[in-house]
């Protein structure tokens, strides 16, 4: 891609566009004088168009007023740093301290990127809650913040989110952060003709059409046919700016394949863009991607006009015009050297590991597809999941629910029970990632609540085990709720082995401990309950649990037991701490757990499972953890 | 009398435009002078994190101080020359002397990394996997601003070259910017890599 080229075009053609928005709002000026002086004419005041009386003066003075007050609020409304406008949107700051391997890859790369434009280091935010890909960025000349969407940081490698950043990065440098904010305000005061009209076309007080009605009508035809047009003209000016962008952003990292592929996956994907804020609508131009345009195939014309992106397709094809190809020859080599430990392991008695979602998913069986469909359906299968296998505890365990919710759904998550056996057995994984989607619908303050009545259900049934506290964790994870809030280490275990409450609460990012022998007492209570899980005969157990203890410390700690009083608080606290630590230190307690699993030389499904879900509530790649265990 | 006014008029217009050229020229200029400043500091950052890494890997690489010492040595060369490069921008020698001390820099560090390998404890030392990562980044930023200010350079050039600011560019004496200053002397110097562990 010529990007320098490219460039010049699209600021030509923006200007052009720009050009015939200041005509267009000039057209409109005209419209309103000629409006008013037809209308003196009609009552006689004067001879001709130009010559107007002092109402018509009056009058076109009002008008130009309200236009300017429009403007005036909407500035308002919208003006305000790059700071307080993130917060408006409820995005959270990333912080340079921060321990998470996904923030500081974001951090680097918007520094590299920052370099490359030549611009300072704005500050960044993420949208935790947007799970779909996007950025933008936000505020006046030394206050410029960069939100980067939840999903943009799962979804994307390292150049495709490059990619994104420097695109906003591009908007930044051809100055389209105050340019369009511009053009919304003056789109704001022509509104505010057609408001003009919209009163005039009312009725006073005694029910009596006001004198000026026609000019009223008038007025607001001309409000909204101006309004309207200001739009298209808006719209093709920003979808110019974002070729612009896109060519700026080519120009920033060399590399036209990332950005590509950026915009493929946003393209692709199932959910719909939705910024969850009032002000969502201004800041479209502004956003990677935006939703009209994923909409584009099928929709009326002028859902395309008003459109203030190109299609992501256009996008590419500006950018890369082989993409599809490099994308496929890509593809191929890189399964071509796939390593075999990525590719399902055979372990030991010809057991097969299971350890592909995709796998899983397969296995479905239609009906489960069919009846699992709606949000309802997702959540009686989500408390199916958790029922024990105990006849006694499953009884209690539904009156429970019943008494939670009601009694239709307790009937609903029996029926789950019944009909879906074998995959609540085999592959909760991927039921969990099968209902994701359909609770997007759900508030996440009832996500919360959800989560909130599985736990306490669970505790008051005694069923609370260490696999469905950690598959109540990956569930937490998996709905996309906000980790600030719930994810608080509340207590710690003390050298009695008890649980001791902390004064206030710390956010689990700040519990990163320096050295391992911290939080020994931890890792030795998930420990023993994974072996307890595992099974194994008493003195096997002891042995294992030994052996696997040597690796963290040489402290002697006795083992713990699933069945100790305040064991479940205990647990949860100690999962916590281990999921805040850093990834090698979680990938060495998941290597050690499929050690001990294996440690009577076979693997049950039953344990393959737990393993699954305990790498997946780390965050750890599973399949590594496996060769891992089978080199050992 | 009015012709003359309309001369007037005109000859005011030229000279509006000949400062309009004038200034976009100074914008280029400084553009670039600041991206060539930028390259400096991001070589200065580089130059400071390097001995945060042999302290890390000095508790660990016991045996291996030769490594470590060589390392050091070419951190504090390239540091020295690359003040006095800032200090005396256009001399050639200075030039060449600092893309040598870069060269050997690298290629000492090569050899630590060919160290670090054979200790994993190392690798897994967490101060030690966030300097790897700073310095990763470093080198990224070393790479863009670099990158920057060709592009700078390239569009200062560019329009000082085009007709009607070619003559205000001649008037006021704009000279070329050199587009390979900082790029080139280091790629000429070849990269040093030898596997012979004794310095």
């Amino acid at each position: 891609m010529n990007f320098f080229e490219q460039q010049r075009k699209n600021r030509q053609r923006s200007i052009l566009v720009l050009g015939l928005f200041c005509v267009g709002v000039l057209l409109i000026g005209l419209a309103v004088h000629v409006v008013a002086s037809l209308v003196a004419m009609a009552s006689g005041e004067s001879q001709t168009i130009w010559e107007l009386s002092t109402h018509t003066k009056i009058l076109i003075g009002m008008v130009w007023l309200t236009v300017a007050l429009g403007s005036l609020f909407r500035w308002l409304d919208v003006r305000g740093g790059g700071i307080k406008l993130a917060q408006r949107f409820r995005a959270a700051p990333v912080l340079a301290t921060s321990r998470s391997d996904a923030d500081r890859l974001l951090l680097s790369v918007v520094a590299e990127i920052a370099v490359a434009a030549g611009q300072p280091m704005p500050s960044v935010w993420v949208l935790h809650r947007e799970s779909t890909i996007n950025a933008f960025v936000l505020g006046r000349k030394n206050d410029i913040a960069l939100v980067v969407s939840q999903g943009a940081l799962d979804l994307l490698d390292e150049d495709e989110l490059r990619g994104i950043v420097a695109h906003e990065f591009g908007h930044l440098v051809q100055g389209d952060l105050p340019l369009n904010m511009r053009l919304l305000i003056v789109l704001g005061g022509l509104l505010a003709i057609d408001e003009v009209g919209r009163v005039l076309t009312g009725r006073d007080p005694q029910g009596n059409a006001h004198p000026g009605v026609i000019v009223g009508y008038v007025l607001c035809a001309v409000g909204s046919v101006g309004v309207f047009v200001a739009s298209v003209i808006r719209a093709a000016y920003s979808r110019q700016r974002e070729y612009l962008a896109d060519a700026s952003a080519v120009q920033f990292t060399r590399d036209t394949f990332g950005i590509a592929s950026a915009l493929d996956q946003a393209g692709s994907l199932y959910d719909v863009a939705r910024l969850e804020s009032p002000y969502a609508g201004e800041l479209a131009h502004l956003c990677f991607h935006s939703e009209s345009a994923w909409s584009w195939p099928g929709k009326a014309l002028w859902r395309r006009w008003l459109s203030s992106h190109p299609t992501p397709q256009q996008r590419i094809n500006a950018i890369e015009p082989y993409f599809q190809i490099k994308k496929r020859k890509r593809s191929r080599r890189e399964s071509r050297s796939q390593t075999p430990s990525k590719q399902a392991p055979v372990i030991g008695n010809n057991v097969r590991v299971i350890d592909t979602v995709a796998e899983l998913s397969g296995s479905f069986s239609d009906r489960f597809q069919l009846m699992v469909s709606d949000s309802t359906a997702g959540l009686a299968v989500l408390f199916a999941l958790f029922a024990s296998d105990q006849e006694e505890d499953r009884e209690r365990y539904l009156a429970d629910v019943g008494f939670a919710y009601n009694a239709d759904f307790a009937v609903r998550v029996k029926e789950c029970l019944d009909h879906f056996q074998v995959e609540l057995e085999q592959c909760p994984l991927a039921i969990i990632r099968h209902v994701k989607p359909l609770l997007k619908e759900v508030q996440p303050e009832n996500r919360i609540r959800l989560l909130r009545s599985i736990e306490s259900i669970l505790k008051s049934c005694n069923s609370f085990d260490i696999g469905s506290c950690v598959t109540l964790r990956l569930l937490k994870h998996e709905l996309d709720v906000e980790f600030p809030l719930l994810d608080e280490v509340v207590g710690r275990i003390n050298d009695q082995g008890e649980l001791e409450a902390l004064a206030t609460a710390e956010p689990a990012q700040q519990r990163q401990v320096k050295q391992l022998s911290e939080i020994t007492d931890e890792i030795a209570l998930l420990l023993s309950l994974v072996v307890e899980a595992s099974g194994a005969p008493q003195e096997e157990a002891d042995e294992c649990y030994d052996r696997v203890l040597q690796a963290y410390t040489h402290e002697d700690i006795p083992r713990r037991y699933a069945n100790e009083p305040g064991g479940g608080e205990a647990m949860e606290a100690a999962f916590e701490l281990l999921r805040a630590q850093p990834q090698i230190t979680r990938q060495a307690f998941i290597n050690h757990c499929a050690e001990i699993v294996l440690y009577d030389g076979s693997l049950l499904r039953k344990e393959n499972i737990l393993l699954q879900i305990f790498a997946a509530a780390l965050d750890i790649d599973f399949g590594s953890a496996m060769s891992f265990a089978k080199a050992a | 009398m009015s012709t003359l006014v309309i001369l007037g008029v005109i000859g005011v217009a030229f000279v509006l435009y000949g400062v309009m050229i004038y200034n976009k020229l100074i914008r280029f200029k400084n553009h670039f002078r600041n991206a060539y400043s930028q390259i400096d500091v991001q070589l200065q950052r580089r130059h400071e994190l390097i001995p945060n890494l042999v302290e890390i890997a000095r508790g660990y690489l016991k045996h291996e101080q030769q490594t470590l010492v060589a390392v050091t040595e070419a951190r504090n060369a390239a540091a020295s020359c690359s003040k006095d490069a800032a200090a005396d921008p256009g001399n050639p020698g200075v030039m060449q002397a600092l893309a040598k001390a870069e060269s050997q820099l690298a290629g000492a560090m090569g050899k630590l990394n060919v160290v670090m390998e054979a200790y994993p404890e190392l690798k897994a030392d967490e101060r030690m996997q966030d300097l790897h990562d700073e310095l990763t980044s470093t080198e990224n930023r070393v790479g863009y601003a670099r990158q920057a200010y060709s592009d700078a350079v390239m569009r200062y050039n560019a329009y000082r070259e085009q007709f009607p600011p070619v003559i205000v560019a001649q008037l006021f004496s704009f000279k070329e910017a050199d587009l390979f200053a900082v790029v080139s002397e280091e790629i000429k110097q070849p990269v040093s890599v030898s596997f012979d562990q004794a310095a």
